[in-house]
């Protein structure tokens, strides 16, 4: 596996907060300034892992994975995108501009953009909150080269979802809401002949309900998808998050992951 | 930084042909860092006492079904099931690193059988670059009701003495909480010939959750580690200390040097941090230094002499 195993990167540091807002309920960006360097080398679909509580305190005892929604070539500043779902996120949604977090990274395989696609697909699902930040640096990418981008996002209702302000105006947002019955695994089959290549993020019901449909397309598309796991250790050392693969057994997301080849993957 | 006029030297194994003379007492607990390569980029693992390598088997295994941890009221519950690739892969891949490290690294070894414990001790003994072996005996005993070899004096010095007749390195046996009386089976595993003890392993706990009105973990039960169980692996550390006279290495909980050092009165004579390093990778080094500032600041010379300050006058 091992798409791009960067740990020589790895190093932890504190990022100060720069800016701070609610961009839809729920969801809040995160604005960081980090040392110099420290993000440099961050690629698409790779995650820092973060000391979300007193550090005096054990409680929450572990840290939190966040996905880099934002990162800049000079490795200086950079951006979360955190969905309120726990204590660990509450505490980091509550940190104002100016406060420091601890943090180590960049973690993880990220995505791996083909230098021949010229059509990219995205799809982004959740249990009632899309999970759109590991992809939003790659949608940076793939547009300022020129690319053709569809995304389909699907959300619980239109409150959750993350606004189109986020994206690079050339990608072509679709939206759709589960509370109206509706899913954006329904509209993916006209466009999968149409892409090159396929980018996905959500959690492991939703990658499953992609897998089936996708998987009944001829022929079938090169698709990356980023999973969601806690960690404990998010360096390799716990095997706490694991992810099954279909030849080789369990792969750890922190390491071979986050973003795995969905095909190989028993969801 | 460790002050030159501070002893912080321990010895681990005193009546074994080897020894295992650690420079300090502070060790990196298994299942918590790896093979001692992974943390490399976040501190010095070459400062470590001793490291402690994931735990190995004969065969390889693939580990429970997921989830695998979640967090708890300081701490977290595991269920990883052991996930590791064997012992000849082990000794293939580590130990020729390992043997040109300054720092000595601990195989721990786990096993369902007699024989298997056996057979690990001695594929370890043979190879060089490692310093001694820890023996988890929490695993269950499959040829005896798959109880864990851990629960009951008798199968506790069974699975030490496999291990103690088939190497000649320094064996290490760590005692599980989850038992009557933990000072029994101290006794008997020092009884089977053990050169040391560490304890505690993971108390066995669980978590439900609320939605799916299921266990949480996909093994269902799984091992509580962190902050929370400090006081019980400190007042297991204190019981065993009045039962045995074979080093003891402190394990539970310990996250500042201020733990560190009630595991020492307590009769502890090393350390492991385990899970504190997920949260902060530098908890062992940090273990170390207060320790040392510590020990100054109290004008002690050597750090034996706070080892069981807080035991009962003999």
């Amino acid at each position: 596996m091992g798409l791009h195993q960067t740990e020589d990167n790895l190093q932890q540091f504190t990022a100060t907060i720069t800016n701070h807002r609610e961009v839809a309920h729920n969801l809040v960006w995160v604005g960081l300034r980090a040392p110099a360097a420290a993000l440099r080398e961050a690629r698409a679909g790779q995650f820092v892992f973060v000391r979300c509580g007193d550090p005096a305190s054990f409680d929450p005892y572990l840290r939190r994975p966040f996905s880099l929604a934002a990162f800049d070539v000079d490795g200086e500043s950079a951006a979360l995108l955190v969905r309120v779902s726990g204590r660990g996120s509450r505490w980091l949604t509550e940190r104002v501009e100016g406060e420091q977090l601890d943090m180590i990274g960049p973690l993880g395989n990220g995505y791996r953009l083909d230098e021949r696609s010229r059509h990219l697909l995205a799809i982004v699902g959740g249990e009632r909150q899309p999970h759109l930040a590991p992809l939003l640096p790659l949608l940076k990418s793939a547009a300022a080269r020129e690319l053709s981008v569809t995304l389909l996002i699907e959300a619980e209702r239109e409150a959750y979802l993350p606004p189109a302000s986020l994206l690079p105006p050339e990608v072509e947002y679709q939206t759709f809401f589960r509370e109206a019955g509706d899913s954006a695994i329904a509209h993916i089959k006209p466009l999968l002949g149409w892409a090159d290549q396929v980018v996905a993020a959500g959690p492991d019901d939703f990658l499953a309900a992609l897998k089936k449909v996708a998987g009944a397309v001829y022929p079938r598309p090169d698709i990356q998808a980023s999973v969601e796991r806690p960690m404990a250790c998010a360096v390799g050392v716990c095997l706490g998050c694991a992810v099954e693969n279909e030849r080789v057994g369990y792969l750890r997301a922190c390491r071979e992951g986050p973003v795995f080849d969905l095909w190989k993957m028993v969801l | 930084m460790p002050r030159p006029t501070i002893n912080l030297r321990v010895e681990l194994a005193p009546d074994n042909e080897h020894g295992l003379s650690l420079r300090n007492p502070v060790l990196v607990a298994s299942g918590t860092f790896g093979y001692g390569t992974e943390y490399g980029r976040l501190m010095d693992v070459h400062r470590l006492g001793a490291i402690i390598c994931k735990g190995t088997t004969v065969e390889e295994r693939d580990g429970n079904l997921p989830p695998r941890t979640v967090e708890t009221a300081a701490g977290m519950l595991n269920s990883i099931g052991l996930q590791n690739r064997g012992i000849a892969t082990l000794l293939k891949d580590y130990a020729p690193k390992w043997a040109r490290w300054s720092t000595p690294v601990i195989v721990n070894i786990a096993a369902e059988s007699l024989h298997d414990y056996a057979e690990l001790a001695y594929q370890v003994d043979t190879t060089p670059g490692i310093a001694g072996i820890e023996v988890n005996i929490s695993c269950p005993n499959i040829d005896n009701g798959s109880l864990p070899f851990a629960s009951n004096p008798q199968s506790a010095a069974a699975a030490t003495r496999a291990v103690v007749e088939a190497t000649s390195l320094p064996v290490i046996v760590k005692l599980s909480p989850n038992v009557g009386d933990i000072a029994a089976i101290a006794a008997a595993v020092e009884e089977a010939g053990a050169d040391a003890i560490s304890l505690i392993n993971t108390v066995l706990g669980m978590a439900v959750d609320i939605t799916t009105r299921q266990p949480t973990l996909g093994a269902k039960l799984g091992g509580l580690s962190g902050p929370a169980i400090k006081p019980i692996a400190l007042r297991m550390v204190w019981q065993v200390a009045q039962a045995v006279s074979i080093p003891i290495i402190g394990i539970g909980g310990i996250a500042s040097p201020a733990d560190a050092i009630e595991f020492l009165m307590a009769g502890a004579t090393a350390v492991q941090v385990g899970s504190a390093t997920f949260t902060n990778p530098r908890a062992a080094l940090d273990v170390l230094d207060g320790l040392s500032a510590w020990l100054h600041a109290e004008g002690i010379e050597d750090v034996h002499e706070i080892i069981g300050a807080a035991l009962p006058p003999q």
